[in-house]
Formats: structure tokens, sequence, C-alpha cells
């Protein structure tokens, strides 16, 4: 059986959690006796994260091998799926059943989900994960078989797990992480040495840097890039994946990445030393950090994502470059040169 | 055939504009004649010229200060560390009665109690007031009479008014005299600032990243609720920090370090240590983080920019001591320390 770590801090969502865990069960051993099944998931749309799905459960069936799992444990598990870049999205709209290679993991993965209205305008979609080299030995008949004489108390259970989630979100109660796909390219700059500057003169500090604050809103609408946080010394933007892009795809994220974020990081850098060079006495420097990655609107209304954290950390281990790449923009826009 | 072609890009001016410049060295020639038959008088120290902004009500700025030749360091250093280049705070200073009152009198300086003030209002424009004043050195002044003083300084106003009045009229085409002159903020506090953050957020957000981010929102979303009854307000959000700034009161003197510190003990003391125990209670529901906090606390001048970003070189005093304590829960800056010690 699954299990939640760490625990939930509402303990009757972790008893929920846990019934629904118990009613997927039984599918999982059926279908693991009679075709290449791999796991069972179950998806609740999210009141707050509009176009996701927060993963409520996921029950493996206990005779899979473990490179089979990897990606389900890391990426879906304890995590919010993004509906535009998945299958899984498909169903919760057209609330039909039936067999889709897995756009996330095509190699391995081929789906079967089946919706249901837990209460108007929130869905749920229990989805089965199949092995894909084994589509042979899949029959729709049986798998609907197996799964339809318990979908009652599943359903059952989920709409005690939303009537008794409060809060705005789910998926927060739930502690879920953000979707594995990104969503984003977010830039992030400060200002080196601006304590030292602040002191030496505040007032031409200030004048800089609302100049250049100023300077890069403007540009950042030419890009459709948002500026989300300012603060002292520094900015995070975001440019969006356009909704015209298909998120799933590393290649066209790639070249978006290499058409749109890039070309923009480089303006903002060449506008801040234009900038710069106007104030031959602070001789400010700027670095910047650019990641690829999930941003999020939380229920503050922060701009928020673990992405900006792992900026945070680039910047801090600046070697004195002008512009770091986090791991992943580095990876996608590489791989879509090729 | 060269083509022109447009860009968003605003033409840069980082230093005062030649005109403004010029400007501001007439004001100081015009003063000059004044300061020097004024410098006759022993307990003279200077002649000052400040302008109201527009931008930043209950502010001016000084536009010029000439002083006498026989001043002393004393007197030169508070002048350069707290009115030269500064707006001026008029709800806290003598300067801002004369603003308000409009009236010439001899007053103890509120800033620098040794100094005895001496101003003179106009409106050299119909948009900003101007007020010439005088600085005395207090312990050698009780022979100084208001009229003697008057009089000597009456036949050299129409020119400063003049000056002024130029000045006053190439700086309303801008968005504020003091921003156009590189003003500093002023330097008599208005606020104290906090500023809280996470130790070690970067590696809780990379370990447990949900989990830290429903700690995080239960923390600040409980932290904007307590500042509401202590009349604070938080200021900035970021990541795993929050600016908060709690406003000293109307009612209480900014010159007056004994009220500043009073209310420091009274009001923000009791903010922060409500801040540190909610914290602690709230942590102790994720003991898979263990998360810690550390606070600093700094009295100092806020101000709120043309993009509504609340700064002011307080926060920078903040967070330097953040990077000099790292491990401390609760840090202080020097003018905090001196006035809730006071």
């Amino acid at each position: 059986m699954t299990v939640q770590t760490p625990s939930l801090p509402n303990p009757i969502l972790q008893t929920h959690i846990e019934m629904i865990n118990a009613s997927i069960q039984p599918i999982v051993e059926r279908l693991s006796h009679t075709s290449p099944f791999i796991s069972a998931g179950l998806f609740i749309e999210d009141n707050h994260y509009k176009g996701e799905a927060g993963t409520a459960s996921i029950v493996n069936t206990p005779v899979v091998k473990p490179e089979f799992i990897d990606f389900t444990e890391n990426s879906v598990r304890g995590r919010r799926i993004d509906l535009s870049s998945t299958v899984l999205g498909k169903v919760f709209n057209t609330h039909e059943s039936a067999f889709e290679i897995s756009k996330l993991d095509p190699a391995h993965h081929i789906t079967w989900g089946i919706y249901s209205e837990l209460r108007p305008n929130r869905g749920a979609v229990l989805q089965l994960v199949f092995d894909r080299n084994k589509t042979h030995l899949i029959d729709e008949e049986i798998v609907r078989q197996h799964t339809m004489p318990f979908l009652n108390s599943i359903w059952a259970s989920s709409k005690l797990l939303i009537n008794e989630a409060t809060q705005t979100s789910l998926a927060d109660e739930l502690l879920l992480n953000v979707p594995a796909t990104p969503n984003a390219y977010i830039l992030k700059w400060d200002v080196q040495k601006s304590t030292s500057l602040v002191t030496a003169n505040y007032p031409l500090f200030r004048h800089y840097l609302s100049r250049f604050e100023l300077a890069a809103e403007q540009i950042a609408t030419h890009y459709g890039a948002e500026i989300t946080e300012y603060e002292g010394d520094s900015q995070n933007i975001i440019i969006p994946l356009p909704p015209t892009l298909d998120r799933s795809s590393i290649e066209d994220i790639g070249i978006f990445g290499r058409t749109v974020a890039l070309p923009f990081t480089q303006h903002l850098l060449s506008l801040h030393d234009s900038i710069a060079a106007h104030y031959p006495q602070l001789e400010p420097r700027l670095r910047a950090c650019l990641g690829l990655g999930y941003a999020e609107r939380a229920t503050t209304g922060e701009v928020t994502g673990p992405v900006f954290w792992e900026l945070a950390a680039l910047l801090r281990n600046d070697s004195g470059d002008h512009l770091a790449i986090n791991q992943a923009a580095q990876l996608v826009m590489k791989w879509s040169e090729r | 055939m060269i083509l022109m072609r447009s860009t968003d890009t605003p033409v840069y001016q980082p230093l005062p504009s030649p005109i403004i410049e010029s400007h501001l060295k007439m004001v100081d020639a015009t003063l000059q004649p004044l300061v020097d038959d004024l410098s006759k008088l022993p307990a003279f120290i200077s002649a000052a010229l400040f302008v109201k902004d527009q931008l930043y009500q209950h502010e001016a700025s000084t536009v010029s200060i000439v002083s006498a030749p026989h001043i002393h360091t004393e007197d030169i250093a508070f002048m350069d560390s707290s009115i030269r280049k500064r707006r001026v705070d008029l709800k806290s200073t003598a300067l801002g009665q004369t603003f308000v009152s409009h009236e010439s009198c001899f007053a103890v300086s509120k800033m620098n109690p040794a100094h005895l003030t001496f101003g003179v209002y106009a409106e050299p424009h119909e948009q900003n007031g101007a007020v010439l004043q005088l600085a005395f050195d207090r312990k050698i002044a009780q022979h100084l009479h208001e009229e003697a003083v008057a009089s000597i300084i009456r036949p050299y106003l129409s020119r400063i008014w003049a000056t002024s009045s130029v000045l006053i009229t190439e700086s309303i085409r801008h968005e504020s005299l003091a921003n156009e002159l590189f003003m500093d903020v002023p330097a008599t506090p208005n606020s104290y600032a906090i500023k809280w953050d996470i130790v070690s957020s970067t590696e809780l957000a990379s370990q447990h990243y949900a989990v830290f981010r429903h700690y995080l929102r239960q923390f600040t979303s409980k932290v904007v609720e307590i500042a509401d009854t202590y009349n604070a307000r938080v200021t900035s959000h970021q990541g795993d920090s929050q600016d908060i700034i709690i406003t000293i009161p109307p009612q209480i003197d900014r010159s007056n370090l004994r009220q500043v510190g009073q209310f420091g003990r009274e009001e923000v003391l009791p903010f922060v240590q409500h801040i540190t125990t909610l914290h602690n209670h709230i942590a102790q529901q994720y003991p898979v983080l263990s998360p810690k906090i550390r606070i600093g606390v700094g009295l100092g001048y806020t101000e709120q920019l043309q993009t509504d970003q609340t700064t002011g070189p307080v926060f920078w005093e903040i967070a330097a001591l953040f990077k000099a304590h790292h491990l401390s829960e609760l840090t202080f800056n020097q003018t905090a320390k001196i006035v809730l010690n006071f």
C-alpha cells in the first residue's frame, strides 16, 4: 500500500487517501495476473491550479521491474500533473476511455483512463498504465471487467477526500509537488555587491536600479515575459511556454528557449551594460540565471516553484560568469540543436 | 541615408541635468554674500535653502548649504551626515514648523539641539514652498535678537527667491526635484524595518519542496494576520523571506530618541517576539524540515518608489547583517540598538 511521506498535516485526509489506495488495490491485483499491467493512479482536478490534477494515489503491481516504475515514482507520485501536456488531460477533457500512448514516457507506457465527475466541475480520473512493448497482451474488455466493479468505492472515497479538503487547493493539502513537466523559462537577475553600492551611494544606486527595472519591464513585454517579483536589487521574470507549444516535446521547448528566452536574456544583459555605462561611480555588474522549470502561482498570489530556489543557488555559486543556465535549460536547448 | 529606428529605451541622464546644476550654482552664489555678512556673528554656523518636494509629501530637499568659514568640525560632520544631499523629513524638524506656520522665529533644532535655527518661508513658485534656514551655535547665541537677524538677511532675500524660482520652475518638469538631485533619504527614521528569512531554505526547498511550500504558506499568511494587529505592513514577500515595516505613528516625535525607543520596545519588539513564537509553533508541525528563522530589526527610513517597491538603505543594512550573523535568530541594526537601549 502507498504511504505518503511525510504525513499530511490533516490526519483525516491521510485516512481517506489510505481508503482510496485500499479500493484501488483489488484492481491492481486482478490486472497483475491477466495483463502486462504496471500501475493504477487516481488523479483529481485541483480547485486552485487550473488545468492540473493532483496525484491522490498510485498503486504499483508487485511484480513490475524497477525501470518501469522509475518514471512514475519520479514524475507522477507526490506531484500535480499538467493536463495540457499529458494523455491524462485528454481523458479529463473528452471523458472517454481508450488506450493511449503516454506522452511523458512513450517508450514504456500505454495508458487507459476512466473519468468521473465527483462534484460539478471537479473531475477525477483513474488511470491504468501498461507495458507498451506487450500491447498484444492487453484487452480492453478484460481491463473494463476488472475495473468496473471497484469504481463506485473509489469514487466514494474520492468524494470524501475532496469534501474533507477545505483549503484553497487539495493538491497543497496533500503536499503535492509541482508538475514534473516545465511550463516556463525563468530568469532571475541581481546586482553584484549591491550592499556596498547602497552604502556608498544609495540615491545614485536607486536611480540606476529604477531606470534598469523600468527598462527591463518594457522589453519584457516584447518577449511575452512577465516580471513576477521585484525585491531590492533583483527581479524574477518568467517567460511562459506558449499554449501553442507542445510541452511534452523537448525539441519544441528547446527551440523556444533558443529563439525567445535566450535572446530576451541577451537583450536584458546588453540593456544593463548600456545603462551601467552611464554610472561610472557605481560600475554596477549584473549576474543572471536562466532556468527551465515549473513556475506556479501560489494561493497567496506569489509566483514560485523549486526552480526559483535552484536559480538562487546558482547565483550564490556564481563563478563570475555573466550568465548561468540551469541543467534542464541547457539540456533542452542543446538537444533541440541536434 | 541612415534611418533612425525608434526604440522603447529612454534617454538616460544619470547625473543632474546641466540646467539644474547651473541653477544650483546660482543658488549657492546668492547665499554666499549673506553668509559672508552673517559670519561676522560668532554664533553663526550656516545658511541653507530647502525646497519642498513635489513627490515626497512632507519632505524638502536640501538644495544648498553654505557654511561660515569658522565653524567647528562637529558641525561640519552633522551637516554632512544628516542634511547635505538629503531630503529632510518636515514632520520631525524645526524646518517643518517653518514650512507649516510660515513664521520666522528662533527654534531649537530637533535634529541637533546644540543648534538654534531661524527660518524664512517663501513661495517662489506657486507649486513649491521654500525655506531659507540659518543655524547658530546655541551655546553662544543668547545675545542674538530675531529682529537683528531678520534685518541682516532682508536685503538678500529677493535674489535668493528669484534663483530658487528658476530652479523650481525647471524642477517641476520632473517628477521629483529630490530625485533629480540624487538626494538621499532623510536622516531621521520613519519606521522600524523587519526582515526575516529561513536559514538554509535552498536545501529545504530542493529536498521537500511541497512540504516547505505548505509550511511557508502557513507561516507567511499568519504573519500577515498578526502584522495587522500591530499596525505593521508586509511590504515584500519573496521566496523564503518577508520585509515588514512598522511606521512610527504621527503622534510620536521622530526626532525624540526616547519616544522612538519606547515605541520600539512597546510595539516592535513584542511583534518580533510574536513572529518568533508563532514560527516556533508552526515549525514544530514540520519535523521533516526543522526550519529555523532569522530576523533582523532595523530603525531607519523607508520609502515607496515609483515602481511601488518599499525600500530604503535600512533593508540593505539588515541583509548585510544576515550575511554577517548567519546563525543568530535575531539581530538589530546599530540605530535600533541605540534607541531601544536609550
